[in-house]
């Protein structure tokens, strides 16, 4: 009955420091993707290729930039396939930030000819950034750094983010030690943590459970699908991204995003 | 004897196969609407399993059904397709209730009506969906997000002295995906238990017509997280049947490896996962390092922790070098000794022990009638397994699984299915091992290819749930129709009737011990 | 001494019980994370719980009464005065001292209104964590009941926590220990642990204690929260000063009294810690096994009577 306890106290602890954002990455883990060719018929080629709409090309003025949303890209780096590919992978993690606006990344264009390609991302017109994360006072922040109840909602994703937020519970993320416990109930959660994309039959229920959840509190958004719909985008069956239906605090691109870049998520949005 | 075996289908369906039929991947037959029930009665009797239903558009105006079945000897699905007007087929789910939800999703939406269907209840479509609105019909584009009529579902409703209705979901209290039960108890033991799902039915299907193959298979890759492999397979396979593309041997044995590994921390993962049931939570924990193991190995393999970007039309994006599947191979023999030791610490708990034995029965003949697959069937003493019942592309993958046995048990309770878990994540290393060897041999290439941009085919892959089955249609090099038939979709409907019987606090166990995929489900 | 010398102490006691209270859980958690081979949460997690949950609001469901809202700070006060009945350290006049049946009563007067609550809000799950919840105390109490009696049977009075304490605290004999364990398994079943509830369970169909404050927010559910750490933490000292009260006695002398206090802290975190041992060895019995399991424990109960009968 007791060996259970004696062999894991044997084999000893496992729980591992937390990394610094590029450490730990073996040098072919799929991360984010950066400009590598400004060669038109690659960008083409990339835009053509990416299944979630993730790479644009937008003419302002005289100027022409590359866009690529890390709220959408889904890793799977089509774009960076072949000698000639126009974006590399650059080993990092996907970007996080307040908005989903601030996810996309702007690479200039040197002498590239020619009209916008790709998705209109001005006319994205989803991107409810909350305002109640930014004006939470220090005291309740404080609180919530010491002790933070995540409720998390699945919206209609693969179910590899769930995975992957299981695995914070697993000894060598062991999310407790960071005061941040997952809840059963919205009424114990001080976040609302969405994963997946906005699902036509699940509106009403995140709707449900955030009313369920006492202020102060927090929404945010993990992975490409709860930011923007990834692969799955809008559809018959599906919104898109989370904030499409509520107002949101923080995002983190991915697909899945890692388990540590999932705990950093949860430390920006209480700075 | 696959000569005999098909001879025999023909003898049953009562004719050759459609040779003016261009699916490839599969043994088709062209039959009329008035042939279809006597013939599935007949194949039922054969012991053909039902597989999927295809419904396809080639062109506006009629829906093109295809029946799939699994039948055997055959080595390849055989399918018995319709061509009717959208009205009035028989249905068949009378005879085969493994095909009512089939049925039931094909009139949601294509608009398909069964007559004398035992379930004419909507299914992929909740109650605020409007009606006569089908979207996977040819031309149908409704302007989004589709408006939301008032409506309401008609559950199945008991009645009786102490009986009382729990309803649960679609949100859980945990980590977990999103579906409504109900179950009907009298204190403590349930009497019926009601699934409803398609709370994430994503429209995966339509999202992948007009896509190229490599779009395409991004998506197919993301219809259930932990089968991202086995889903991303079946599509290629279907695909490549399509075009008429033949897979070198260097790249249908990595994607092989990779097909077991993603069993290999599947089943680790769930046997650790069943302990959340029992509350044996160092076992939990010990089942969560193991994995966390495994989805590191995994991205060092191929930079993915589950085990995506790798496979691609024609073959494998990218050759692991020999290097990295040591490495693989070294780390997954170290996992498959601690899932030993987490074994016996499992089955060596009496107290643990004693909740997964006798727990959550599903019969033979249920798994038979409901066409369930997988660790499910083999667990109930069903010997279905897609590595087995159908062929392999390729003869170097015939040989890797010439050998294969697999791994079946008689108890048909969540404690069989544990113990077919523990059986297969051996079996699974053993295959890798020979895989790994094979490899060195095999002189490298550059992926299949075809200059064809048209075609239909069948692919299939044993995902680490069961059998996954692939329909594709393309045209002009995209895809015009994908449809996806994933083991969980025929094993939901099964856990109705794993439950009665036992004790509401124990559903979850048996829900884990099922592990079935709701995305997957719900596409 | 004086009355109000004793209230004081009395008094003093309650507080610095219902204050460790979180500790003794939070040393639960970390010695389980231990054996999971995890770091776990600081020590101190269950008081940032508590600090968090103050700036939170409180939220109602619709179909709550004024109940709903009463029953945390009647579970809490009903914990609190229940560590006053009996005396942690010193026997004979130092500090509380009163019938630990009454004890009982008291707790079982909080469950009933955690229990109450539970079926207020009129959620499928609260519903059944209080039917779960009362049909286990209906089993739990008995036996808790028949252990204290053996004890006062062998005082041959009434079961006054001092006197109880401070005649068996004499001596060590085998029939005691025997309704220490009847007792120390009530308490895994009283307080919601493995094998009869999971505290660490997010599977709400298992859910017993927890299905019941599923529904409370804000400073309701810290209350709600503090008062089971609070009832947990009186049962093991119960368990820690009545069942086993050996080299707790200590006379006015403030050195023995800070060695009787050492002592009793060092028997409460290792009842604790044997807490989390069989929680982190067991799995947890299926529903209609605990009245097995309760059984047992009622069994040890009565044999620890003839047992003193016989020897």
């Amino acid at each position: 009955m007791l060996n259970l306890i004696i062999d894991a106290l044997a084999a000893g602890r496992v729980t591992e420091e937390v990394p610094g954002p590029r450490a730990g990455w073996a040098a072919a883990a799929v991360g984010r993707f950066d400009l590598a060719s400004s060669a038109p018929e690659a960008l083409r080629a990339a835009i053509e290729l990416c299944p979630a709409e993730a790479i644009a090309v937008e003419r302002s003025g005289g100027k022409a930039v590359a866009v690529i949303d890390d709220g959408r890209c889904v890793q799977c780096g089509l774009c960076a396939e072949g000698d000639a590919a126009a974006f590399k992978n650059v080993h990092e993690e996907p970007a996080m930030g307040r908005s989903a606006a601030s996810l996309r990344r702007r690479f200039p264009l040197e002498g590239f000819e020619g009209a916008s390609l790709g998705p209109d991302f001005a006319l994205d017109a989803h991107d409810r950034v909350s305002r109640e994360g930014a004006r939470l006072a220090e005291v309740v922040l404080k609180r919530f750094r010491r002790s933070l109840h995540v409720r998390h909602l699945d919206a209609g994703g693969c179910n590899g983010c769930d995975w992957e937020l299981n695995q914070l519970q697993a000894p060598q993320y062991d999310v407790q030690r960071f005061g941040v416990d997952f809840v059963a109930s919205p009424r114990h959660a001080d976040v609302l943590l969405v994963t997946g994309v906005m699902t036509r039959n699940l509106e009403l229920a995140l709707v449900r459970t955030l009313d369920a959840m006492p202020r102060p509190r927090l929404v945010v958004a993990m992975g490409a699908c709860a930011i923007s719909g990834g692969v799955f985008g809008t559809s018959y069956a599906s919104r898109g991204g989370a904030d499409r239906v509520v107002a949101v605090d923080g995002y983190l691109g991915g697909c899945p995003p890692r388990p540590w870049a999932m705990i950093r998520a949860l430390r920006m949005v209480l700075e | 004897m696959t000569e005999a075996a098909r001879k025999e289908a023909d003898r049953l369906v009562g004719r050759a196969p459609d040779d003016r039929r261009a699916l490839k991947g599969a043994r088709a037959y062209a039959l009329a609407l008035e042939e279809l029930a006597p013939t599935v009665g007949r194949a039922l009797a054969a012991s053909w399993r039902f597989g999927s239903l295809v419904a396809d558009q080639p062109r506006p105006g009629e829906v093109r059904l295809d029946y799939v079945f699994v039948a055997p000897g055959v080595r390849v699905p055989v399918v018995l397709g319709l061509s009717v007007p959208p009205a009035g087929v028989p249905s068949i789910a009378l005879a085969c209730p493994a095909a009512s939800w089939a049925e039931r999703e094909v009139s949601d939406l294509f608009g398909v009506t069964f007559s004398g269907s035992p379930d004419p209840r909507p299914l992929v479509h909740h109650e605020d969906w409007p009606e006569g609105l089908f979207p996977l019909r040819a031309g149908v584009n409704p302007p989004l997000p589709v408006e939301r009529v008032s409506g309401q579902y008609p559950f199945r409703h008991v009645e009786g002295e102490g009986v009382m209705e729990l309803r649960v979901g679609p949100i859980h209290a945990g980590i977990i995906e999103p579906g409504h039960f109900r179950f009907t108890a009298v204190g403590e033991t349930v009497l019926g238990l009601e699934v409803r799902m398609f709370y994430v039915h994503r429209g995966v299907e339509r999202l992948a017509q007009g896509r190229v193959p490599a779009a395409a298979l991004a998506i197919a890759e993301r219809v259930s997280g932990t089968a991202s492999v086995a889903h991303s397979v079946a599509a290629a396979r279907a695909m490549e049947a399509a075009l008429r593309i033949e897979v070198p041997a260097a790249h249908a044995l990595v994607r092989s490896l990779l097909l077991e590994l993603e069993r290999l921390y599947n089943h680790a993962g769930d046997l650790g996962n069943l302990c959340a049931g029992t509350a044996l939570s160092v076992a939990l924990a010990e089942g969560l390092i193991i994995k966390e193991r495994l989805l590191a190995m995994n991205q060092a393999l191929s930079g993915s922790r589950y085990l995506r970007n790798l496979v691609g039309l024609g073959g494998v994006r990218r050759a692991p070098s020999s290097a990295d599947l040591d490495s693989a191979l070294t780390g997954a023999t170290a996992a498959l000794e601690s899932v030993e030791r987490l074994a016996n610490g499992i089955f060596g708990s009496a107290t643990n022990l004693e909740r997964l034995s006798g727990t959550g029965l599903l019969s033979p003949e249920h798994v038979r009638a409901l066409g369930v697959v997988g660790v499910v069937a083999r667990a109930s003493g069903v010997r279905t397994d897609s590595r087995v019942d159908l062929a392999f592309p390729t003869p170097a993958d015939s040989e890797i699984y010439g050998t294969l046995k697999p791994a079946t048990e008689t108890g048909a309770d969540v404690a069989a299915r544990a113990q077919v878990r523990l059986a297969e994540a051996r079996e699974s290393l053993r295959l890798c091992q020979g895989i790994v060897t094979r490899l060195a041999d095999t002189d490298p290439a550059p992926p299949g290819i075809s200059d064809r941009t048209g075609g239909e085919g069948l692919g299939w892959a044993e995902g680490p749930r069961g059998e996954i089955l692939t329909f594709v249609r393309l045209e002009a090099g995209r895809v015009a129709r994908l449809r996806v038939r994933s083991p969980s979709r025929m094993n939901w409907p099964a856990i109705e009737h794993a439950i009665p019987g036992n004790i509401v606090p124990d559903f979850p166990l048996i829900n884990k011990s099922f592990n079935l995929s709701y995305a997957g489900c719900d596409l | 001494m004086s009355l109000a010398v004793r209230l004081a102490l009395t008094l003093s006691q309650a507080a610095l019980l219902a204050a460790v209270a979180p500790l003794v859980n939070g040393f639960i958690k970390v010695l389980k994370a231990r054996f999971q081979r995890r770091v776990g949460p600081p020590l101190t997690q269950g008081y940032r719980d508590l600090a968090k949950l103050l700036v939170k609001e409180n939220l109602h469901a619709a179909p709550t009464s004024a109940l709903f809202r009463l029953a945390p700070a009647v579970s809490l006060t009903s914990a609190v005065l229940a560590s006053a009945t009996f005396p942690c350290v010193a026997f004979g006049g130092w500090a509380a001292s009163g019938d630990v049946l009454t004890a009982l009563y008291v707790l079982a007067l909080g469950r009933f209104f955690t229990a109450l609550a539970g079926l207020d809000a009129a959620s499928a799950f609260g519903g059944l964590g209080s039917s779960r919840d009362v049909s286990i105390a209906a089993l739990a109490e008995p036996v808790a009941v028949v252990a204290v009696l053996v004890l006062a049977a062998g005082v041959g009075g009434p079961p006054d926590g001092a006197v109880l304490a401070g005649v068996h605290g004499t001596v060590f004999t085998s029939w005691r220990l025997l309704a220490a364990i009847a007792f120390f398994l009530v308490v895994l079943a009283e307080c919601a642990r493995v094998p009869v509830d999971n505290p660490a369970t997010h599977l709400e169909l298992t859910m017993v204690h927890e299905a019941m404050l599923l529904e409370y927010s804000g400073r309701e559910f810290a209350a709600s929260t503090l008062a089971a750490q609070v009832k947990q933490t009186v049962l093991l000292a119960l368990l820690a000063a009545v069942f086993l009260p050996d080299g707790l006695g200590a006379s006015g002398d403030p050195g023995a009294l800070a060695l009787s206090a050492a002592a009793f802290a060092a028997k409460l975190f290792g009842l604790a810690a044997l807490v989390a041992v069989v929680e982190s060895s067991v799995a947890k019995l299926r529903l209609f096994r605990v009245p097995d399991f309760l059984g047992a424990a009622a069994g040890l109960a009565i044999l620890a009577y003839v047992a003193r009968e016989a020897l």
